[in-house]
């Protein structure tokens, strides 16, 4: 538990990398998804924080339309700032292991903000979920199987290689 | 913190003095807490009332009550607020009494958060752990009605001036000071004392299999159902029954204790949805949807039930129960429970009695996907499960 854990720390922002492209890609696909955007007000800012100085993503939704970045910008106040307490949780939350209900559930971080927008959040990373990974894993993490509107490898390319 | 690990947290802020009798007491630390000046709350004032015994006691230690407001809301509003914190500031207040049911507590709570957080903006206030303390403004709650488990929450709930009701949820809200004394507790009123105990058994119960639920709180759970089984119909058969009454109040102090840190599930967060789309009090919507909640989760909380079931039947019965059908038995004895007292005590039993139609389905969805309970909730809960847990208790 101790330590520095740079290759940890290395996979946890490139994850974060990529699960910040598989939110703005499910935005542009997925139905379901967008319905949730949808919920959301204009100009709502989601922040995830690793603490106590690690790694972050903000998600954006500005003129409809959803934003996520892993840049550092601390001069926005979120709506919802999610900090996690340590990289060890942060960790499992990227490669799959936890969905955020479950980080909740297992005080994982320090949330601040509202509640609505970060329930409605935590179903649009349900979906995301659902894209990213396989059935057979999300079973086996007791992690939400939702119904897909759109193609998973589509989705799965277009984080990887796709113009977002 | 990794997965399985022993990890946990455990917060309860409040001083909890409860029996027979203790108000007078209780209110004597009061001037030793510095305070003189009570801004005191409640849901009316008669004449040798719970409220007027209070007030009584209060002023007996040397504590002015420097104004007083009457509270009629079921969630109070951002305009009553404003108004209060005007009144509290004008007239000098250094503390909050609150007495009265779950409504009076509710709104002690988010005048609090206003003013301890010094709150200009509702922005500044909304949401989870959001209100920072900058004044410090002790609160005591005095409840006066049985199953009331709000009384050591740390939320509060708030309606904007769009009229759409908003969670607060901070430590500030938490009272410091929670005074239970059965012979203040208002117990006439039979539907209302069986809605209450209804309440605070199926709040025991979603806290128990929250994802969230550690020792310590299953611990509180049990302990809490065992004392509603106990006295719930003692109560109802004796109403003077002090012993009774203190047995359903700490039932429901115990199930707010543990909301603070289990969470619930998703009975919760639909009976919240119910109440604030028709307007019917939060502990009948959950009388009506609590048991097909219990049945849409057995299929992942089946060991917990089993266990649950021992503190409902004793041990005899457990014993002659195969373990395989415990969990079943369970949610059976429960809902033959819940459906007796209802129906005993003219309270509804399907949404349709509280005037819901198929029209309003949809609004109540969308309200119950917001709430924050869903996140403990053993099952992961999506739009269409909603809709059918609904639509069998139509």
């Amino acid at each position: 538990m101790k330590g520095k854990k740079p290759i940890k720390k290395a996979i946890t922002a490139v994850n974060m990398y990529f699960f910040a492209r598989s939110v703005v890609c499910c935005n542009k696909y997925d139905e379901n998804f967008r319905k949730y955007v949808g919920m959301l007000p204009d100009r709502f800012v989601f922040r995830f924080r690793i603490l106590p100085d690690g790694t972050s993503m903000t998600l954006v939704k500005r003129d409809g339309k959803l934003s996520a970045t892993t840049r550092r910008d601390f001069t926005v106040k979120p709506d919802v700032d999610v900090c996690f307490k340590n990289l060890e949780s942060a960790f499992s939350f990227v490669t799959g292991r936890k969905s955020l209900a479950k980080c909740i559930a297992q005080s994982a971080f320090v949330i601040q903000g509202d509640v609505s927008g970060m329930m409605t959040v935590s179903h649009m990373f349900d979906i995301v979920g659902s894209y990213m990974l396989t059935d057979r894993f999300l079973k086996k993490y007791d992690r939400a199987i939702l119904p897909r509107t759109a193609g998973v490898n589509k989705v799965r390319f277009m984080t990887l290689f796709g113009r977002l | 913190m990794k997965d399985g690990g022993f990890y946990y947290e455990f917060e309860n802020p409040s001083k909890v003095v409860a029996g027979a009798g203790c108000l007078s007491d209780a209110v004597k630390k009061l001037p030793a807490l510095g305070l003189h000046n009570a801004f005191f709350m409640c849901d009316g004032h008669d004449k040798d009332s719970a409220v007027d015994e209070v007030l009584k006691a209060v002023n007996s230690v040397k504590v002015r009550t420097g104004a007083m407001y009457v509270n009629s809301e079921k969630v109070v509003c951002l305009a009553s607020l404003r108004e209060m914190r005007d009144v509290y500031r004008v007239n000098n207040c250094d503390c909050i009494v609150a007495c009265g049911d779950y409504r009076v507590i509710n709104t002690a709570k988010a005048i609090r958060l206003l003013l301890s957080g010094q709150v200009v903006r509702f922005e500044d206030v909304k949401g989870i752990n959001v209100a920072k303390k900058k004044v410090e403004i002790p609160l005591v709650v005095i409840p006066t009605c049985v199953g009331i488990s709000n009384v050591v929450t740390s939320g509060a709930l708030i309606k904007d001036d769009d009229g759409d009701v908003s969670e607060c949820v901070s430590p500030l809200a938490a009272p410091d000071y929670c005074i239970i004394d059965p012979s203040l507790t208002s117990v006439f009123d039979t539907p209302t004392t069986i809605a209450g105990a209804l309440e605070s058994f199926a709040k025991n119960i979603e806290e128990f299999v929250s994802k969230q639920a550690i020792t310590i709180t299953k611990c509180m759970n049990l302990i809490a159902i065992r004392e509603i089984r106990d006295n719930v119909f003692k109560v109802v058969n004796d109403p003077m029954d002090e012993h009774a009454v203190l047995g359903l109040q700490r039932a429901g102090l115990l199930a707010g204790v543990c909301y603070s840190n289990a969470s619930a599930g998703i009975a919760h967060a639909l009976s919240g949805a119910l109440s604030n789309v028709t307007g019917t009090d939060n502990y009948i919507c959950m009388g009506i949807v609590f048991a097909a909640c219990m049945r849409y989760n057995l299929p992942v909380a089946e060991k917990d039930y089993a266990q649950a079931l021992y503190y409902i039947i004793g041990d005899d019965r457990y014993a002659a129960t195969p373990a395989q059908d415990r969990a079943r038995t369970l949610i059976e004895t429960s809902e033959k429970m819940i459906k007796e007292l209802l129906e005993e005590n003219g309270l509804p039993l399907t949404l349709s009695d509280i005037g819901m139609k198929e029209e309003d389905l949809g609004k109540v969805v969308d309200e119950t996907m917001k709430s924050y309970a869903l996140v403990t909730n053993p099952r992961i809960v999506t739009k269409e499960d909603v809709y059918e847990i609904l639509r069998s208790v139509m």
